[in-house]
């Protein structure tokens, strides 16, 4: 009976336990509610070298009550009013987050975050309130210390005006507003809402507004540090490689011509990197080409020459990529110590796949680079094309660069050029000054074997856009760029044909010739939605043709361009380059005459494809296009499968750890109210314990005299 | 219960100097902190074996010297451990993230 009693009440303590942690843990919830409002975040993070770090961070939670300034005598008055008197979140357009306007703001002492407004609805952060001279944040010479000249004394400085703001290392959080979605738009109207009614009460009416950051990063020191403490990634990608040249072979001694570009870029907010001028222009150049040459009636795989197609990923981050192709071509045989357990490429010495054994640098017979070409540089962009080619080796390019600007002479665009622009292509060197490459994917080539005819082909001839790797490159003028990337597309194709026929003289082709050049047409609607798509809608019908994206719940529209870590990311971009090669390059576009099978993705139960043959955009293909590993050389896996510093001279970017980031929003009382709460606190504390006391004491002495 | 040192016999408070200042010897440098802490009221007993002081007095030498050699131990350790590389990490109990 007393047993049975017993565990009856057991139970129910048991119940009651549990409804009240349910009772409490719903209400924490509602408190954490009523109190937090969390805001989609768009932070700078920390990135790591061999020498130290950059980016931001910060130890512990900062928060600061939001405080808005508009222009630098807004910045000037926040640093000189004595009369605000805590930490505080500013918030800034993007165009003011200089390294001397920081100075200013840490100079106040009262600074805890930045938040700048890359695009905003309020006239201050509109595109129009942006100031007419733009500066790149990146360095004079971007990534020039692994380029071809970083050993020449005197580096041309190609992008003269950097700040080089993404270098420096900031010891607060800064966070990005951008109106780009549905989302973040959310964030900066509840930011701005906030941050209109603290300025309203003049800053000084509480309660204000506040904002919490977390942004701590774990590692520190430098690449190597932190990788042997396991808190950093390696900063990198997939590169594609693909040729319609399926039989191609390290010994058949045939010629290639390679045509390159790159496929990412860097800025401070990598969620908000696009990279339009920097690369997305060049990747759709080269994607482009491959559609025009897969025009050609006369078959790409019987010509000469291969045509290999090369889009890099990690360029932004000391050539990453194509240092490391180079490298790995240039390493053939490799010698696999453990194979896979299963799929193709080398558990140790780790290669995701072998097939770029296939390809002998030393048969590369001209590369063809498309660099920055969306004409975003300076005042409504430069209509003309600047073919740039290495000053060391000069005369091993010298007729390539001929023949290009030969051909852009001939007018080969389907939009008439302007007749008052002159020659569309000029060769960068046509005013007696020799610059050499400016900062370029062939400079890897070139570092390994230097009289390789090379031509990069840019929209400057001096001096970089000042978009370069800028967050503020979401603007362009649709048809100047279309236009230029239609122009280089031309060129390219039509110069790497001919070299891929090795016809030196157009007037010496045959008529067969004639007529399969003829053929070779870039798509200005294909220019164009291909930008449009790789720039700002990943779910057009383009790209869901071939990934059939539109099938998400939340189908992808503007994806950063940063190039993520290693193996750790997805890679939209270079998917969709892959594929889009793949089809391209395919023999089915050249000389199998049967057609292709389709419903391999969309009835995979019925159509399945053979052995050799891949499922691109539901049609079953033969291609050789391939995936290449793409990280800093100066990185190397172990065989636990663990990075480290093989060679700090060449790149080893890395990017930290964090903790989980975000920011929340809650309403701060003031210092002196703040003060009263915890002595308010404080007392009630030291009355309690009183009363406790005074009541046992009391209590005792009555019971006893019971 | 152990006596109070006040109550021991001269002997036994030799015996137990004599065993805190050696085995202060076995990693357990404590123990001749405690010899000195532990001697020290009856320190001036007519009757104490001179040998009670002596032991104490080399406790006290030693204690200085492992003081000093571990505070500048810690001081470099502290400055220079991020500097040492692999081996700085494998010296460290808890890395520290973030620095």
């Amino acid at each position: 009976m007393v047993s049975k009693r017993l565990r009856t009440s057991a139970i129910l303590s048991r119940v009651a336990i549990s409804l009240a942690a349910v009772c409490c843990l719903a209400s924490a919830q509602d408190i954490y509610d009523t109190i937090y409002n969390d805001i989609g975040s768009l932070p700078c993070v920390r990135l790591l070298n061999a020498t130290g770090f950059v980016g931001c961070q910060s130890m512990g939670a900062a928060s600061g009550v939001l405080y808005r300034a508009d222009t630098l005598e807004d910045i000037k008055q926040f640093a000189s009013d004595g009369g605000l008197g805590n930490q505080y979140t500013v918030v800034i357009p993007y165009w003011l987050l200089s390294s001397s306007n920081v100075d200013i703001l840490k100079s106040s002492k009262r600074l805890a975050a930045i938040l700048a407004v890359v695009n905003g609805t309020d006239p201050a952060h509109a595109v129009a309130a942006r100031p007419a001279a733009i500066i790149s944040p990146d360095t004079t010479c971007p990534n020039c210390e692994f380029g071809l000249y970083a050993n020449t004394p005197k580096q041309y400085q190609w992008n003269p005006t950097g700040s080089g703001l993404l270098f420096e290392q900031f010891d607060f959080p800064i966070y990005a507003l951008n109106t780009m979605d549905i989302r973040n738009t959310m964030s900066y109207a509840s930011v701005m809402q906030a941050v209109n009614r603290n300025r309203d009460k003049g800053y000084r009416d509480y309660p204000l507004k506040s904002l919490q950051f977390h942004s701590f990063m774990w590692g520190a020191q430098d690449t190597g540090a932190c990788l042997r403490k396991g808190w950093c990634t390696p900063v990198g990608g997939a590169s594609v490689w693909s040729t319609p040249s399926t039989n191609i072979s390290y010994t058949d001694e045939k010629p290639i011509v390679v045509i390159t570009a790159a496929m990412d870029s860097r800025s401070l907010f990598h969620d908000l990197t696009l990279g339009v001028e920097t690369s997305v222009a060049g990747m759709v150049t080269v994607l482009a080409v491959a559609e025009a040459l897969s025009r050609s009636t006369i078959p790409l795989d019987t010509m000469s020459k291969h045509i290999v197609y090369t889009l890099f990923t990690g360029e932004a981050w000391g050539f990453s990529g194509s240092q490391r192709f180079v490298q790995d071509i240039t390493s053939t045989p490799i010698q696999c110590e453990k194979p896979p357990t299963s799929g193709s490429g080398c558990a140790y010495p780790f290669y995701s796949d072998l097939e770029f054994q296939r390809l002998n640098p030393a048969n590369i017979e001209a590369i063809l680079e498309v660099g920055q070409i969306a004409g975003m540089g300076g005042a409504g962009g430069s209509p003309t094309l600047y073919a740039h080619v290495d000053n060391i080796q000069e005369s091993a390019s010298t007729a390539l660069l001929n023949q290009i600007v030969q051909i852009g002479a001939n007018g080969s665009t389907t939009v008439p050029p302007d007749p008052n622009a002159g020659n569309p292509v000029q060769a960068a060197n046509s005013d007696g000054v020799k610059r050499g490459l400016p900062p370029s994917s062939s400079m890897s080539f070139l570092k390994s074997r230097g009289n390789i005819p090379t031509v990069v082909l840019t929209d400057f001839q001096k001096q970089m856009s000042a978009l370069t790797n800028h967050d503020q490159d979401d603007s362009w003028n649709t048809p100047n760029t279309v236009n230029l990337i239609q122009q280089a597309a031309s060129v390219i194709s039509k110069t790497a044909w001919l070299q891929a026929q090795g016809v030196s003289d157009s007037a010496a082709m045959t008529p067969a010739q004639t007529e399969a050049i003829a053929s070779i047409q870039v798509d200005a609607g294909l220019v164009q939605d291909l930008l449009e798509c790789l720039s700002f809608n990943y779910s057009c019908p383009l790209v869901d043709r071939y990934l059939n994206v539109t099938a998400s719940p939340t189908p992808p529209a503007r994806l950063p361009h940063y190039s993520g870590t290693l193996y750790s990311q997805s890679q939209p971009f270079p998917i969709f380059a892959w594929s889009f090669l793949a089809n391209m390059t395919s023999v089915k576009n050249t000389t199998s005459p049967t057609p292709r099978v389709t419903g391999c993705s969309s009835m995979p139960a019925i159509v399945q494809c053979g052995p050799k043959e891949y499922c691109v955009g539901d049609q079953c293909l033969v291609s050789l296009t391939r995936y290449h590993d793409a990280y800093g050389t100066g990185l190397a896996m172990n065989s636990n499968s663990e990075y480290y510093i093989k060679d700090a001279s060449k790149p080893v970017w890395t990017e930290s750890t964090w903790d989980p980031i975000g920011l929340r929003m809650f309403d701060v009382t003031s210092p002196g109210s703040q003060i009263a709460e915890l002595m308010t606190g404080l007392a009630l504390t030291l009355v309690s314990s009183g009363v406790v006391w005074y009541s046992r004491r009391f209590l005792k002495k009555t019971l006893k005299e019971d | 219960m152990a006596k109070p040192i006040e109550k021991m016999k001269p002997e036994e408070i030799l015996t137990a100097s004599k065993k805190l200042f050696f085995g202060g010897f076995a990693l357990l440098p404590m123990l001749w902190v405690y010899n000195i802490f532990y001697v020290w009221p009856v320190r001036n007993r007519a009757d104490l074996s001179p040998q009670v002081r002596h032991y104490m007095l080399l406790s006290g030498i030693l204690s200085v010297v492992l003081f000093v050699v571990f505070s500048a131990w810690f001081g470099i350790f502290v400055n220079q451990r991020l500097n040492w590389g692999t081996t700085g990490d494998t010296l460290t109990v808890v890395l520290v993230k973030g620095v």
